[in-house]
């Protein structure tokens, strides 16, 4: 292949996201090789890490549904209690100890939003995990996720300390609901939300929504924010037709678009490089990250510092970039109403 | 690129001190190529926070037009790193947001197009937190690295998200540094540092794997500093410099013409099919990557030596550099 001498290819950029454009460049062909440095997923470097999680994988039990390997969990009282990512789990579920003995589960609470599951397995004498506040380590800390060996399966450093999740940051990436193909202005308005752009050819397009239309209800649901725009759409399906009120001008118009699938977007396409994410991996209302590349199948056990506390169970692998755990002080004040069952299980 | 990666490798000078004046008090655990211990790893992590909590205050996020990424001010009086693909034309108006949420004015400075430097300036008056530039040649791989920046980009309420990693490869020439800090849309241009928390490269652009994240060496920065900050685009190809040959990929080890552009100025200085190009100015070239680069580094108008191996003779010609034909 021949090429120009001053034509060395330009990373190519632009591309749209529903509001602005996050850019980073994807490298062009530079090959697969043998690192020389022993990377964090090396088990010589893992090793470093024995001693840090010989007692919690002790609490770590691998849990398999219908056979299949699911998720870890995390042992939370001795008398067969474990936690755990609950939509990982479907069917038959057992739960392998870090001794090698298998104990069928059932569901028992769960927690919709942060995606727990309380298991309830028949056996007594299990070592807890030891939980200690998330906040008590600073940025940079060591993370290491045990798993059923002697080395954990993973580590990293946290990334982020535990933060409050709100606004379009709680519902973005949701990627079930239908696609309306529309950038909004932040700032609500009056009536309603005001749509900034309409996306060349999606559903919004073809319904006619023009720039400046006021979405004021979805379905006769109200629109008072971006909020409630990103759950009335996360009820809805790609492919139904849903009935929009739009203030145009001073007119009130009734539009029906039928709504799309969620492109995928530069941004997915970037953080699916390298890693597999969870598939349910927003919406949780209070996390930390860290920057363990963990796999999905890893996630739902404990997360411990360097000595050895659990600061949260891994609840999604969620980017390229990020694992997010749900912080220790938000799951103890949980595990009761989890246990009771005052937090059941979805019907 | 591939030819240049096969030569990238032989700098692995075992355990070097990096900075001597901080020698005493640096633990002997930050330079070991593997932590061996609890005891190591508390080594590193007690500087990795101390150097995180330092630094932070001078990362910040870019919003230009719908466009988002990152950077790092290195002055005071507000000189912004960045990549070159996020400041792109210069005397645009940027937004620089500080991780506390306060967003400033800026302007868009000079771009190295092929190296993807980049430069802003926070044009509100003020003095800001900023952080030192360090020295690339200094580093070696393996080192320990932290990379900030803002993934996907600003999120009020979430600190410039840290990652650490290892320095997997210094690109022989200083073309880039390859990390395994794992980087995603909206980092670019964020900044990578040593465990002195200085910072010795930009966030640049990503491969498939988690060990490919490509980081602009701060060096060029350096070295560059007056040409980015008088607002000057170099190093592209539609006004960048050319000189109208076309070369062989898949050759490994030389750099050989295997056509030249009618009127092109390699004709006009005598360049024919099948000459090898040794030398460009005064550098040696081992291969079509040090040719693209060292053209890259040239202004249109430059009259430059060139010497080729045409057949068994070396002959020493002179090309002035064009512009490319848009």
């Amino acid at each position: 292949m021949t090429r120009s001498s001053t034509s060395r290819a330009p990373w190519t950029v632009s591309f749209w996201l529903v509001a602005i454009i996050v850019l980073l460049e994807a490298a062009s062909a530079v090959p697969a090789q043998r690192e020389r440095v022993p990377t964090k997923t090396s088990s010589r470097f893992l090793a470093a890490f024995r001693d840090v999680v010989a007692g919690p994988s002790r609490s770590t039990v691998r849990i398999r549904c219908d056979d299949q390997v699911a998720v870890f969990g995390a042992v939370v009282a001795a008398d067969g209690w474990i936690l755990t990512k609950a939509s990982e789990l479907k069917g038959e579920i057992v739960c392998e100890l870090h001794d090698g003995r298998e104990f069928p589960a059932r569901i028992v609470g769960v927690s919709e939003p942060y995606d727990l599951a309380m298991l309830k397995i028949n056996v007594n004498g299990l070592k807890p995990v030891e939980w200690r506040d998330s906040t008590a380590d600073a940025v940079g800390s060591w993370v290491a996720t045990p798993g059923m060996n002697p080395e954990p399966v993973a580590v990293g450093v946290l990334s982020v300390r535990a933060r409050k999740i709100t606004g379009t940051e709680l519902t973005r990436r949701s990627s079930s609901g239908g696609f309306l193909g529309i950038s909004i202005h932040s700032a609500p308005t009056k009536d309603g939300v005001k749509i900034a752009e309409v996306l060349p050819d999606g559903a919004a397009s073809k319904a006619g929504f023009e720039e400046d239309d006021v979405i004021v209800a979805i379905e006769k649901k109200n629109i008072t924010d971006a909020d409630s725009l990103f759950k009335a759409l996360q009820k809805t399906r790609p492919g139904q037709t849903v009935t929009v009120r739009v203030k145009r001008g001073s007119e009130i118009v009734e539009l029906t678009p039928t709504l799309g699938k969620r492109p995928t977007d530069r941004a997915d396409f970037q953080n699916h490089l390298g890693s597999k994410l969870s598939d349910h991996r927003t919406g949780f209302p209070m996390v930390l990250q860290h920057d363990t590349v963990l796999r999905p199948v890893d996630c739902g056990g404990p997360l411990v510092d360097l000595d050895g506390k659990v600061i949260g169970i891994n609840i999604a692998r969620a980017g390229r970039t990020e694992t997010l755990a749900i912080p220790a002080e938000v799951i103890k004040p949980l595990l009761d109403d989890l246990k009771s069952g005052k937090l059941a299980p979805p019907k | 690129m591939r030819n240049s990666l096969r030569f990238a490798l032989a700098l692995f000078v075992s355990l070097a001190v990096l900075t001597p004046l901080r020698a005493e008090s640096r633990p002997p655990a930050l330079d070991k190529l593997v932590p061996e211990s609890v005891h190591d790893l508390r080594a590193i992590q007690e500087r990795v926070k101390k150097v995180t909590a330092k630094v932070l205050p001078a990362v910040v996020a870019i919003r230009i037009g719908h466009a988002a990424g990152s950077g790092v001010i290195v002055r005071k009086d507000g000189y912004v790193l960045t990549a070159g693909h996020i400041s792109g034309e210069p005397d645009r108006d940027a937004f620089v947001i500080l991780p506390d949420g306060r967003r400033l004015h800026g302007k868009t400075l000079g771009r190295n197009v092929g190296l993807d430097s980049g430069m802003i300036r926070i044009t509100d008056p003020g003095e800001w937190p900023f952080v030192e530039m360090g020295d690339t040649a200094g580093l070696r791989e393996g080192a320990w690295c932290l990379a900030l920046g803002h993934p996907e980009g600003f999120r009020p309420g979430r600190t410039p998200v840290l990652r650490l990693g290892r320095v997997l490869e210094l690109e022989r020439r200083g073309r880039y540094i390859r990390t395994d800090c794992a980087l995603v849309g909206g980092d670019s241009g964020g900044p990578l540092f040593d465990l002195d928390g200085k910072v010795i490269g930009i966030h640049s652009r990503i491969g498939e794997l988690m060990t490919m994240n490509i980081h602009v060496p701060v060096s060029t920065y350096r070295d560059t500093w007056d040409r980015l900050a008088k607002g000057e685009v170099w190093g592209g190809r539609k006004r960048g410099p050319y000189i109208g040959v076309h070369l062989n990929e898949d050759e490994v080890g030389e750099c050989r013409i295997v056509e030249v552009d009618k009127g092109s100025p390699a004709e006009k200085a005598g360049l024919k099919p099948d000459d090898v190009v040794l030398r460009f100015g005064k550098e040696r070239v081992e291969d079509i990557e040090d040719l693209l680069m060292l053209i890259s580094e040239h202004k249109p108008g430059d009259e430059v030596p060139i010497r080729i191996r045409r057949g068994k003779k070396i002959l020493e010609l002179k090309i002035v550099i064009g512009r490319h034909p848009a």
